[in-house]
């Protein structure tokens, strides 16, 4: 894949950029008590990117993080649920890309999340082999939406900067 | 605002819609006394919490790892572990339909409704 310079490094330094809000949201304590509850705050980035990158690009992108997040964080056996719920979420933004416009990409974010959070369940389901943590799944969407809102509008108001220089 | 961003936004309420009120059902507190202690899929162990003594019972899975279950005054936790999130036991005490889980030894407790094997 032949990549200019400039984009390689936009890519890069999103990329080391979206680590960093990883690793400080690591040490939030959850608040809600519910396991897989949180902002997800990296996830900016990714919305970001999808509107601004190809999905090749995303891709390679998000891949990274997904991976050295696990090794910052040192939690490889969490690696197969963050693996699936960001591809889920990667591919149902891409094709969502299509139809929603730039100036609503937190609607974009939003259904990030609902795919996020169906990849991760989806996961657990098959690595437990029981069908009880599906109890989880309401709850992950409620949260979930608030996060995909929050972290769309984020995205929303970096593009706005960006696209106004 | 084009014709699919309405349709994206009407599916998003009905999914937050639905979502909250399947919710507030599983946060409801459970009727039932009885709770199964589930490992790859398979019943390890079943309490009756309302005549079960207090106790500890020390799990293990296939490569080494370990949870402390616990059982005290009715209720049920996973007091320790050394997975490396530790969310099964920041879960606490089990209540409600949303069962503790411990993905990275495929643990699950939770209330089980009929008397089943």
């Amino acid at each position: 894949m032949k990549m200019k310079t400039k984009r390689l490094t936009e890519l890069a330094l999103l990329t080391s950029a979206a680590l960093i809000v990883f690793v400080i949201e690591m040490r939030i304590p959850n608040l809600s008590g519910i396991a897989g509850v949180k902002l997800g705050l990296a996830n900016i980035f990714t919305v970001y990117a999808v509107y601004r990158f190809s999905g090749k690009e995303v891709l390679l992108m998000v891949l990274t993080r997904v991976f050295l997040g696990a090794l910052f964080s040192s939690n490889f056996s969490s690696l197969i649920y963050s693996f699936s719920g960001a591809m889920m979420c990667l591919a149902g933004m891409l094709l969502l890309k299509k139809v929603i416009p730039q100036k609503y990409i937190w609607l974009c974010s939003i259904f990030g999340a609902i795919f996020h959070n169906t990849g991760q369940i989806i996961a657990a389901i098959v690595m437990t082999r029981s069908l009880a943590v599906i109890a989880y799944y309401p709850i992950l969407i409620v949260t979930g939406c608030i996060a995909g809102a929050f972290t769309g509008f984020c995205a929303y108001f970096i593009l706005k900067r960006f696209n106004s220089k | 605002m084009t014709k699919s961003v309405k349709i994206c936004i009407a599916v998003i309420v009905i999914i937050f819609a639905v979502a909250i009120v399947f919710s507030l059902v599983i946060l409801d507190k459970s009727g039932s006394k009885f709770v199964s202690i589930v490992q790859d899929s398979e019943v390890i162990y079943k309490f009756d919490l309302s005549t079960a003594e207090n106790q500890s019972i020390r799990i293990e899975d296939k490569n080494g790892g370990y949870n402390i279950v616990e059982i005290s005054d009715g209720k049920i936790r996973i007091s320790d572990a050394d997975c490396p999130d530790k969310i099964c036991v920041n879960t606490g005490f089990l209540s409600g339909d949303i069962p503790i889980v411990c993905l990275p030894h495929k643990l699950v407790i939770r209330y089980s409704y009929e008397n089943e094997n």
